[in-house]
């Protein structure tokens, strides 16, 4: 058989293996000697000989390994034959670097706290990613009780999904990410967040649109609209700040809004715009966030299309 | 033993009245599909069979006006979301179609306890002793638990406005 220094090192680094063949090998009696191949390439002579009980042992040692991946063969040279007698798989990359760009987003559509962070160069090598996470208090200076590791998804790499049955959404937990191979380990930075603080709302639904009657004389309003917007469904129970745009279509700036409107408890209502040109074609989306408490802007609502 | 001075924090109240709002949330798609799927619409249709059942009835006396105490309050808050905890798991199995927002429903209540939980600790009046909770009903049919269930979302909503109001004037003290 063989046996090797170690099947995984550092790219470049050099590694020795050892090849035993027993003597009630038949072979052995014809063979001339152990013959060493890297993939399909004929290595050097290793140091070999013969021992007393008739195994015959050859060992070598690969100064630089610069392949992430490799086959190892012994083989034994015959009269006008090569035979491979035993085969080692060889790996060399890195050891992970530490993951960056850690954010995680509360979904309270999905429920769950999904994060996400970026990998560093290429390891070469299987590495596994584990999000790790306690629930914690005040500034995460103690940690309280383990919260199960999250292994993300086959697909899924540099993502992954936490059921909020596994925490408190408005208690602090100290979460990272760390990236596992076999020649090391490394960890994101340490996050302290409280789930609810990290929410991604869904974007509100602009309804529709009609003209703005003049208080006065019951007559449109030039340049005005009443817009009728309604929360998303699972935001009901947050207060919310929105932001409205809206832009010519075909034009690539848009106007922005900021703040359009707050709700406390409402879930939909009528709010007014002005400022527009007459019988002008306008599209218009709008976005929330958790307001006053903290959180994330939804996407922006789907494009509502009107001419004034 | 804190003195009734102590106010709780705006954030902590903001936080409150988000987390109770969702809970009525859920409680509402609870009731109307009850109230859609079986006809169980009206708690006070159920008064005997409430009798019967013995569901108990958290109290809340501390945190009534006249006797308002925060740390009794929030200690008796904390006690009543426990034991609605408890009644919410009993009701498990109360339908397929209702069981995850039922699943919601006992995560959210299981979180505005946390959040009641912490708010003691931080402002130090975490009781020394835990209570022990009462004998919980056993709903034996599918008619007792979807009965219970109307019955208990209905004191539950109750109890919630109590302690919020509570709370909102346990803020402002």
């Amino acid at each position: 058989g063989i046996s090797l220094s170690a099947s995984v090192i550092p790219l470049g680094a050099s590694i020795t293996a050892s090849c035993t063949i027993n003597p009630n090998c038949t072979l052995t009696e014809k063979a001339i000697r152990i013959v060493w191949r890297l993939d399909l390439e004929q290595l050097p002579e290793g140091w070999q000989h013969q021992r007393e009980d008739g195994t015959l042992e050859s060992n070598i040692t690969l100064p630089h390994l610069n392949l992430t991946h490799a086959v190892l063969s012994c083989c034994l040279l015959l009269p006008g034959t090569l035979q491979v007698i035993e085969q080692a798989e060889l790996q060399a990359g890195y050891p992970p670097q530490p993951p960056n760009n850690f954010s995680c987003i509360m979904n309270l559509t999905a429920q769950v706290l999904t994060c996400q962070w970026k990998s560093g160069p290429s390891t070469h090598l299987t590495t596994i990613f584990t999000v790790k996470s306690y629930k914690s208090k005040g500034n995460c200076q103690s940690l309280e009780e383990p919260i199960p590791d999250c292994i993300p998804r086959a697909g899924e790499e540099n993502q992954c999904s936490i059921p909020r049955s596994q925490f408190h959404m408005y208690q602090k937990i100290e979460i990272w990410v760390k990236a596992e191979n076999m020649l090391g380990e490394a960890e994101s930075p340490h996050l302290c967040i409280n789930p609810m603080e990290v929410v991604k709302l869904e974007p509100p639904i602009l309804q529709a649109a009609k003209a703005m009657l003049d208080p006065g004389s019951s007559l449109p309003q030039p340049g005005c609209l009443q817009l009728q917007w309604k929360k998303a469904r699972q935001n009901k129970h947050l207060e919310q700040t929105c932001d409205l745009r809206y832009q010519h279509p075909g034009e690539l700036n848009w106007v922005l809004m900021s703040p359009f409107l707050s709700f406390s408890p409402q879930n939909e209502g009528e709010h007014s715009l002005c400022g527009l040109h007459f019988g002008t074609r306008y599209v218009l989306q709008m976005r929330c966030i958790r307001w006053p408490m903290s959180g994330h802007w939804s996407d922006w609502s789907p494009s509502l299309e009107l001419t004034t | 033993p804190l003195s009734s001075h102590n106010s709780l924090p705006q954030s902590f109240l903001l936080q409150s009245q988000e987390q109770v709002r969702k809970i009525q949330m859920d409680m509402e798609e609870l009731q109307q599909r009850l109230c859609a799927d079986y006809s169980l619409c009206h708690p006070e249709e159920l008064i005997l069979v409430g009798q019967y059942l013995g569901i108990p009835r958290p109290p809340l006396k501390n945190c009534y006006s006249q006797d308002l105490r925060l740390a009794a309050c929030l200690n008796q808050l904390h006690d009543g979301l426990q034991l609605y905890q408890e009644l919410l798991k009993a009701l498990q199995g109360i339908s397929p179609e209702l069981a995850p927002t039922l699943d919601t429903l006992q995560l959210d209540v299981a979180d505005f306890t946390a959040t009641i939980w912490l708010q003691m600790e931080d402002l130090q009046v975490t009781p020394k002793i835990m209570p022990i909770l009462g004998t919980l009903p056993s709903f034996s049919s599918s008619f007792w638990r979807r009965a219970g269930g109307i019955l208990i979302f209905d004191r539950l909503q109750a109890f919630l406005e109590t302690a919020y109001r509570a709370l909102r004037h346990l803020s402002q003290v």
